[in-house]
């Protein structure tokens, strides 16, 4: 990626405490390069108007850019048809619309497949579901084996892949909704939705597969048609786009069958005292004035992502992956999470770098002189893990941003036995320098917390020197 | 970084008051959603005055830390001294203001506190 990428994101010039501030928190939201920017300014200023309703021309002006972005978005993953492609908030809208006018279909006895890594908002919106036919008591709901639709988990194995091999046992006929994210959030997996898909087919033939993309968008390709699945939902806001934009796509057939998500204005055809008709897809599911200028403007991020090229975009993040990997499993104070190793790869992705296959830019890491927890009841010796706020804080301090905390993930933060984790992830615009400063800040929590992070085999230099030795050798 | 001086990385090596209690008078969970670090503190009460106390749980430095001052703090105060107590007097004890974004992890022990006093009114 040519350095010139990083001119085009205006917010990169900001400084932050006199430092430049090493932005490495990308699976949260990116920043937004200027063509988006200006576009939501161009569509207030010279195209604003209500859509789908006036028939004066600058109606017709902004209906015509907010469906072309309509259009875009279907090229760009690959749909047939843009009236699969359905607007929303976000992916959590998404998801939640699906649970919404999918989940009265679901009867007692019937059972939801989700996975261990899943994002809180690939969890919660089927948990309301599950618990549609329990009370709720004190703003707590349980789900249990006597609950009468059941929610089950793909478990992960100990380098964050999904436990295929349980699928046989976990699916069945009983089996109505697969929903599955393409990329963890916390891992940065990369999960083989196509083969999982073919398992489902097969065991599970009634159940809808869904694909939580959110993370995956912006990084990898998304081509429907190639995954397998029903539905698929992801946010502009993580692919260089605005915020209070989602897509939801799914096959036209199962789009016609589901019932509205919300009522209102534009998702009707008439509307009378006694009775309504609904519109045709995609605007049966966008009910009032949607987000106007955030929509014309994510088609901006759309082109922006296409004329770098997913190629492109998958090589810099995964050289940036790929050495941060490497600085941080030189340090034994720093315990990775996630895909470390190559042995899934198949020959026919062997051109890809070596820990790439199956993971994209997201990686999670915990500091401290051990792993251990403060075993409730006894205070042990200060050999604690730093906790990642902690980290976070002190990196902060140094002009790096990186997430810390549980990352919407509480599930999965049971499953690794941690309570939280530290979590850098990467956008076009990063630089290896950003995952130098990321790796000295580190050290820097080593001195502030006096301990002693076990230094490499007899080498006592600093990070840069190193690194200006490995490139004189 | 100011925050960390010494004294609060001490307590968060070697926590006063930690571990769970038996017989406690009350017991009271903490959460701070956004990290979902969590706290539980245990007290004994005797003639309105907070006799023993102790916590356990999982959390950053800061909020370790907190807990622990706040928990050798409150030993042997009457409920009634500690219904004073406000948010900033927990920075005093703490050694000087916090970030905002870390003012949930300095709180957390306070608000566990502020649980003791309201239940103790009824």
């Amino acid at each position: 990626m040519n350095k010139k990428i990083r001119e085009d994101f205006p917010f990169l010039k900001r400084k932050y405490s006199g430092k430049e501030l090493a932005y490495l928190d990308n699976a949260s939201t990116t920043q937004k390069p200027k063509v988006v920017i200006d576009a939501i300014a161009d569509a207030y200023q010279n195209h604003y108007a209500n859509i789908h309703r006036g028939v004066y021309d600058l109606s017709v002006e902004a209906t015509n850019l907010y469906e072309g972005t309509r259009e875009r978005v279907a090229k760009f993953i690959g749909a047939k048809d843009p009236a699969e492609i359905v607007f929303t908030r976000n992916t959590t809208e998404s998801i939640n619309l699906l649970a919404y006018c999918q989940g009265p279909t679901l009867q007692a006895g019937d059972e939801i497949l989700l996975s261990e890594m899943e994002h809180h908002s690939n969890i919660v919106p089927w948990q309301l579901i599950a618990g549609r036919l329990t009370t709720i008591h004190n703003s707590q709901l349980t789900i249990n084996k006597d609950s009468k639709i059941k929610i089950k988990y793909i478990p992960i194995d100990e380098e964050g892949r999904l436990n295929l091999a349980q699928l046989p046992i976990l699916l069945n006929k009983k089996t109505k909704i697969v929903s599955l994210s393409l990329m963890s959030n916390v891992l940065g997996t990369i999960n083989p939705i196509k083969k999982i898909a073919l398992v489902v087919r097969r065991l599970a033939p009634s159940a809808v597969i869904i694909v939580d993309a959110a993370q995956a968008a912006g990084h990898i390709m998304i081509d429907v048609g190639d995954l397998g699945a029903d539905f698929v939902a992801f946010s502009a806001h993580k692919m260089y786009g605005p915020t209070g934009v989602g897509v939801l796509w799914g096959k036209k057939a199962l789009l016609e069958k589901l019932p509205p998500f919300m009522g209102g204005g534009d998702m009707i055809l008439s509307v009378d005292f006694e009775k309504t008709t609904f519109n045709d897809l995609p605007w049966k599911f966008e009910a009032g004035t949607p987000n106007i200028a955030d929509v014309i403007a994510f088609g901006e991020s759309i082109k922006f992502v296409e004329k770098l090229g997913f190629e492109k975009i998958r090589k810099h993040e995964g050289e940036l992956t790929r050495y941060l990997l490497g600085e941080l499993s030189k340090i034994d104070g720093v315990k990775l999470y996630g895909p470390n190793s190559n042995e899934e790869r198949p020959r026919q992705r062997r051109r890809e770098v070596a820990p790439l296959f199956g993971r994209g830019p997201v990686i999670a890491f915990n500091v401290g002189p051990s792993t251990l927890r403060r075993d409730s009841g006894q205070a042990s010796s200060g050999q604690v893990p730093i906790h990642p706020h902690d980290v976070a804080s002190i990196l902060s301090s140094e002009g790096v941003a990186i997430r810390s905390g549980h990352h919407c993930a509480q599930p999965l933060m049971k499953v690794l036995g941690v309570p939280a984790v530290c979590r850098a992830s990467f956008g076009v615009y990063n630089t290896e320098e950003e995952v130098d400063r990321l790796v000295e800040g580190i050290r820097k929590v080593e001195k502030v917390f006096k301990f002693e992070m076990p230094k490499e085999k007899g080498e006592s230099v600093g990070l840069i020197q190193r690194r200006n030795s490995r490139a004189l050798a | 970084m100011d925050l960390y001086r010494e004294e609060i990385l001490e307590h968060w090596r070697n926590p006063q008051n930690f571990g769970e209690m038996e017989k406690a008078d009350r017991v009271i969970n903490q959460i701070n959603p956004l990290c979902g670090d969590q706290l539980t503190f245990f007290f004994k009460v005797n003639n309105g005055k907070v006799i023993e106390v102790s916590f356990t749980g999982n959390g950053c430095a800061i909020s370790i830390a907190s807990a622990s001052m706040l928990s050798e703090f409150i030993k042997g105060k009457s409920l009634k001294s500690l219904a004073k107590i406000e948010g900033r007097d927990v920075f005093g004890l703490i050694g000087g203001p916090v970030a905002p974004a870390r003012l949930k992890c300095a709180l957390l022990a306070f608000e566990a506190l502020r649980k003791l006093r309201v239940n103790s009114e009824k």
